[in-house]
């Protein structure tokens, strides 16, 4: 792949007085800052949000230079959407430089979605049905009783988060939260606890990338290669959020499609991996992902989280900004924010939570509604 | 609360069309794909695993055994409607053999669900509904199955 990213720009991520656009624009802006570069040498730009308005819009915040800017709605696969039209852009040769951008501001509370709008009956709202939340509690309730893991992971894995969360100047959450406290919490859907949730929140990411010659003449030191990004919908069989019925068979993910494809572009396999961001709705989430991604094999995560080996320190780090949990999820700017600790990881700038011994591969995934899933490779 | 008699005798329009009534019993109108013989609950305008159109409707079976399972505690937003204040619901997936259906769960306490518990089909008010009310919104439910549904 001949991406090169060579800008990453935040908003920090949680609950602000501005809108979602201004969110998009500062963090496009940190991104070309970043790479040292001006919006009117961007020759591609993709981007979209779920509740912030139309992310082609920004380009009369960033200025009106005519260059074509393509907007994404595509779920939680938002940012992967966009990070492939750029890349592609790139790919092509229709563009030395390109951005992606996402932003989001969303209400309080679980997602509201129209039944309509999935191809549902109204009853299935009626019903109670249509809540994202639900599909997570029965799927990890499913997996842990197949895999015979223990639910206290589940808290385990949320305090993780807590606890890079507070190293993060980013993050929404910045205040450990002991298992026993997240274990303790507000039941919202058996087996899950509100703090082993994320919640919709409000920030802003961007990418800059370039083709290698162009990137050469840049940032060379601090350049990341971008190795493979690679997204997919759901096939028959697989078990996802807003479904009145499953097939008898459970078929593999979405995430272990889009895993696998990204593992294969980049040459590279998971057990090379030295820092990844899974998505992590939940904590149950983070755990199946990890397996489905092919870091592990089902039912070997309690050794992973019990052996501290997704700490800092240990074989996988994972979400070490803090992931969705403790930073919430801003659709259209998660799957981004991914990719920008990857980058921050990679070069060495993570600051207090600086994963040791200079990693040098990195790896993203999200996973949403209706079923899809991007991941990407990354390396130095 | 039992299984109560709901309205109509055939295709019942309160439920929006999902159940049919056999033989006294309620059962769940389910799509079979004539190429594929790929099962859904409903039956949907295309098979989703080969893309043929207008699959056949058949009746799903009415017993199964409970795949997996949660409590919804919080208030789904609309178009749920439910009573104030809101009552936590348990759900899950219940496995009818050729098709898991995803269904409310009824008739014992929202926590004393266990995988593989036997249930069978039901049709109940939806929460807050007033079952004597002609205009009263009505849904399909899961049961425990033991003593003979």
């Amino acid at each position: 792949m001949g991406a090169v990213i060579v800008g990453v720009g935040l908003h920090p991520f949680g609950r602000f007085p501005v809108t979602g656009r201004e969110m998009g624009l500062v963090a496009a802006e940190a991104a070309l800052a970043d790479a040292g570069i001006r919006w009117a040498d961007v020759e591609f730009a993709a981007g979209g949000s779920r509740d912030g308005g139309h992310a082609d819009a920004l380009v009369s915040g960033l200025g009106l230079t005519g260059r074509p800017f393509v907007g994404v709605y595509n779920g939680c696969a938002t940012g992967g959407s966009s990070l492939t039209a750029a890349v592609h852009a790139i790919e092509s040769g229709r563009a030395e430089v390109a951005l992606a951008v996402g932003f989001d501001k969303h209400e309080r509370g679980a997602f509201a979605s129209d039944p309509a709008e999935y191809g549902l009956g109204e009853w299935y709202g009626q019903a109670g049905l249509m809540v994202t939340t639900q599909f997570f509690a029965m799927k990890i309730r499913r997996y842990l009783s197949d895999h015979d893991l223990p639910a206290s992971l589940l808290a385990d894995i949320a305090a993780k988060a807590f606890r890079y969360g507070a190293q993060n100047p980013n993050a929404w959450r910045r205040t450990p939260v002991p298992a026993e406290e997240i274990a303790s919490s507000m039941m919202v859907n058996d087996p899950l606890t509100k703090f082993m949730f994320c919640s919709p929140s409000e920030g802003g990411a961007a990418i800059a990338l370039a083709s290698e010659a162009r990137a050469r003449r840049m940032n060379g030191s601090r350049a990341v290669r971008l190795r493979a990004v690679e997204f997919r919908t759901r096939t028959f069989g697989t078990f996802e959020v807003f479904s009145p019925w499953l097939a008898p068979a459970w078929e593999d993910s979405p995430s272990v499609h889009a895993a696998q494809a990204a593992f294969e572009a980049a040459g590279i396999g998971p057990d090379e991996i030295d820092v990844a961001q899974v998505q992590d709705t939940d904590s149950g989430a983070e755990l199946m992902h990890l397996a489905e991604c092919g870091f592990c094999e089902h039912g070997e995560q309690a050794a992973l989280v019990l052996g501290g080996e997704l700490e800092l320190g240990g074989r996988l780090p994972t979400n070490t900004d803090g992931g969705c949990i403790a930073n919430g999820e801003p659709i259209g700017a998660s799957g981004l924010r991914q990719v920008v600790e990857c980058v921050t990881q990679l070069r060495g700038e993570a600051g207090d939570r600086q994963v040791p011994g200079e990693p040098r591969t990195a790896f993203t995934h999200v996973y949403g509604a209706p079923g899809l899933s991007a991941c990407t490779v990354l390396s130095r | 609360m039992s299984a109560v008699e709901a309205p109509g005798t055939d295709a019942d329009p309160t439920v929006d069309g999902l159940v049919r009534w056999v033989g006294g019993h309620p059962v769940l109108r389910g799509g079979r794909c004539p190429a594929c013989a790929t099962h859904t609950f409903p039956r949907a305008g295309s098979c989703p695993r080969c893309g043929r159109r207008d699959p056949e409707e058949i009746a799903l079976p009415r017993t199964g055994t409970l795949w997996t399972w949660t409590v919804q505690r919080l208030a789904p937003k609309p178009p749920f409607r439910g009573p104030e204040p809101f009552e936590p619901f348990a759900l899950g997936y219940v496995d009818l053999g050729p098709v898991r259906v995803e269904a409310r769960l009824a008739g014992q306490s929202v926590e004393s669900w266990t995988i593989g518990d036997r249930v069978a089909l039901a049709v109940e008010p939806l929460p807050g509904e007033d079952a004597g009310d002609p205009d009263a919104r009505w849904s399909f439910v899961f049961r425990p199955a033991e003593g003979g549904d």
